[in-house]
């Protein structure tokens, strides 16, 4: 049993989150799509826990569950979505284009990777994802990637500085409704 | 341990990064009424020294950051390109936005935020790397393109960049991190290898088609052009010229980076489906521009149509190809962008962008409908102007290449392009004015129109230097592999 530990619960969060995605584009009440998702994240995360990814793991679960879900809520329930149904753009002919081009792509998707498993010659990788090894590759040999990234940031809050404060010019025009 | 770091081969992106701290400062010390005016003239006058830098640093070569960022001939001139690219839009920013009454200032800065991102992504030789300085660039693009929030096409410009440009963000990184999987490595150099050492499997396909899937996004190609032309209307005109030519550039630099150099030992696999793309493309850009009413939508897909020419370039696969792309980008530098700067002025003064406007444009302003001529019909590729001689390199780079269908599927859209540019020429100079008020253009913007007028011209017929420097530019990149 404790042997078999780890691909019991490979299995286990894998059957969750199959099933928490399917809730996330089958529900019909957005309240319940977020939280859907939000168990998504989680047993995504706990999979990469199992491969011994714990950064990963621990950055999908503060940023994703963490901050952008927790936002996703607000907006919800904010805007009070619950009375919009979601059907009239779930039938006919689009719902028919996207599950084709979905079953396209994933059957696609799947043979590549299963070929790639049959051929893989270079083994698995050595590379441990604990937060030393990371902090490590990140401040050595990823440095120029990772001090740019501060550029983003400064777009950010020039971005909201020029998009979010009040009326740009004279005063006169008045911002869309 | 910490990567040995040459900084000479950095310094201009160092040097920029200095001169945006400056103006974020002067930005927040300087009182308000002259803030604008001074960070635009500062600007323009760091653009200059820029490139005064930028030709001092024509034979520095190399690699650094662990074998991240490299600074070969292509890196050299596209940065080159880019800060003559600049130049324009700076001189557009301000008189835009003059006549808009609207203030500027992050314009600017976002502006140089832009030009960072360009530089990085002529230096990358990671896809980590490249990956974060395409997002600088397109994230300060979604701002800009959204920055006139009075405006609501703005807006909705804007919104429609952000959607489709998150998604080819995401087709990118996904490709990337398939690599990643196939190659283990995230750098050129490793991958370059693993290309030349092993056969293309169904994985490694499936990446690289999603890589190309991002970059057609950002060079406007069939089937990913659907943004095109409501950003390209609804954008401020500097940022829509930026578009054009700086974000089409760019697209086209990464193509030519990872097609002529790390993917270029899977090369039968992927020539023709870039000729039939260049194909479709530039046919559905030329027959819906024939339809448009507004100048601004019609040069988006007179832009998509030229993305579809530059296509036929990367489809050779050779290095006239790749050489014929950067010289077709000079050419539509100047050509384009003194399109846009007629539509600035015209738009300073009446407030419009509609085709039906600019009737009789030759009887209000000389020079404006000069310019605007010149670039259009060097748009369209007549000799002597930098439109044809670029069109002729790009159609011999394909009939040397065997591709003789595709050189004659440009031929009939030079023909069909000719069409709709023409009818602009006639509108301009055989139509009668509306509104026969003359257009007031000030020194310094005649200065810059003359700028343009003169790159058209001289690419035209001194073609020499150019295609020399377009070839070394390919010769001599990092990597380079047919």
């Amino acid at each position: 049993m404790i042997k078999n530990m780890p691909s019991f619960c490979f299995y286990l969060f894998a059957a969750l989150l199959i099933l928490a995605s399917l809730s996330v584009i089958l529900a019909r009440n957005p309240l319940y799509n977020v939280l859907a998702l939000v168990v998504a994240i989680f047993s995504l995360s706990s999979l990469f826990v199992l491969l011994e990814a714990f950064f990963v793991g621990i950055v999908l679960l503060l940023v994703y569950a963490g901050a952008v879900l927790v936002l996703f809520l607000f907006v919800v329930m904010c805007l009070e979505l619950q009375s919009i149904s979601l059907s009239s753009a779930q039938q006919g002919r689009l719902r028919l284009l996207g599950i084709l081009a979905g079953v396209l792509f994933s059957s696609s998707f799947f043979w590549a990777i299963q070929s790639f498993i049959k051929a893989n010659t270079l083994g698995a990788s050595s590379i441990r994802g604990t937060i030393e090894t990371i902090g490590k590759i990140l401040f050595t040999d990823y440095l120029l990637p990772f001090e740019l990234t501060s550029f983003l940031l400064l777009i950010a809050i020039f971005g909201i500085v020029s998009l979010a404060q009040g009326a740009l010019s004279t005063g006169k025009e008045e911002l869309p409704s | 341990m910490l990567p040995i770091i040459h900084w000479n081969l950095i310094s201009l992106e160092v040097l920029m990064t200095i001169i945006l701290v400056m103006l974020v400062l002067l930005d927040i010390f300087l009182p308000k009424d002259v803030r604008d005016d001074w960070i635009g003239t500062l600007s323009f006058i760091f653009l200059f020294g820029l490139i005064l830098f930028w030709i001092d640093q024509r034979d520095i070569r190399g690699v650094t950051f662990n074998k991240m960022f490299v600074m070969d001939s292509l890196a050299w001139f596209f940065k080159g390109f880019f800060l003559v690219v600049m130049v324009f839009i700076f001189a557009m920013t301000r008189q835009y936005f003059k006549s808009l009454g609207q203030r500027r200032n992050e314009f600017y800065l976002l502006l140089w935020l832009a030009l960072i991102g360009l530089c990085f992504i002529a230096s990358s030789a990671d896809f980590l790397l490249m990956f974060i300085a395409i997002e600088i660039l397109t994230i300060s693009l979604y701002v800009l393109t959204a920055y006139l929030k009075s405006d609501k096409l703005s807006i909705e410009a804007g919104m429609k960049y952000l959607i489709l440009g998150s998604l080819a963000s995401g087709f990118f990184l996904y490709g990337m991190s398939l690599l990643y999987g196939v190659t283990r490595s995230t750098g050129f150099e490793m991958i370059q290898s693993f290309v030349n050492t092993h056969a293309m499997t169904p994985l490694s396909l499936f990446a690289v088609v999603l890589i190309f899937a991002a970059v057609a996004f950002k060079i406007a190609a069939v089937p990913f052009h659907m943004w095109v032309p409501d950003v390209y209307q609804g954008a401020p005109t500097p940022v829509t010229a930026l578009l054009s030519v700086g974000s089409k550039a760019a697209g086209f630099l990464i193509l030519i980076r990872l097609f002529f150099g790390i993917f270029a030992g899977w090369h039968p696999q992927w020539s023709l489906v870039l000729a039939i793309l260049s194909a479709i493309t530039m046919t559905y850009g030329n027959l819906v521009a024939i339809y448009q009413t507004n100048i601004k939508r019609l040069l988006g897909y007179s832009s998509i149509a030229h993305a579809g020419f530059l296509l036929m370039g990367a489809s050779a696969g050779s290095m006239l190809g790749a050489a014929a792309i950067n010289f077709y980008l000079l050419g539509y530098l100047f050509t384009n962008l003194a399109a846009f700067l007629v539509i600035v002025l015209f738009s300073a003064e009446t407030h419009r962008d509609e085709i039906e406007d600019y009737a009789g444009l030759s009887k209000r302003s000389g020079i404006l409908a000069f310019s605007l001529l010149l670039s259009l019909v060097s748009l369209a590729g007549i000799p002597p102007l930098a439109g044809f001689f670029g069109k002729f390199t790009l159609l011999m780079a394909v009939v040397n290449r065997g591709y003789i269908w595709l050189a004659l599927v440009a031929a009939v859209n030079i023909v069909i392009s000719l069409y709709y540019y023409l009818m602009i020429v006639k509108r301009i100079y055989v139509d009668l004015p509306i509104n026969a008020s003359p257009i007031a253009v000030s020194l310094s913007m005649r200065l810059i129109l003359g700028i343009a007028i003169f790159g058209i011209v001289t690419i035209g017929i001194f073609q020499g230097p150019f295609l020399d420097a377009a070839l070394t530019a390919v010769k001599g990149m990092y990597l380079f592999h047919l």
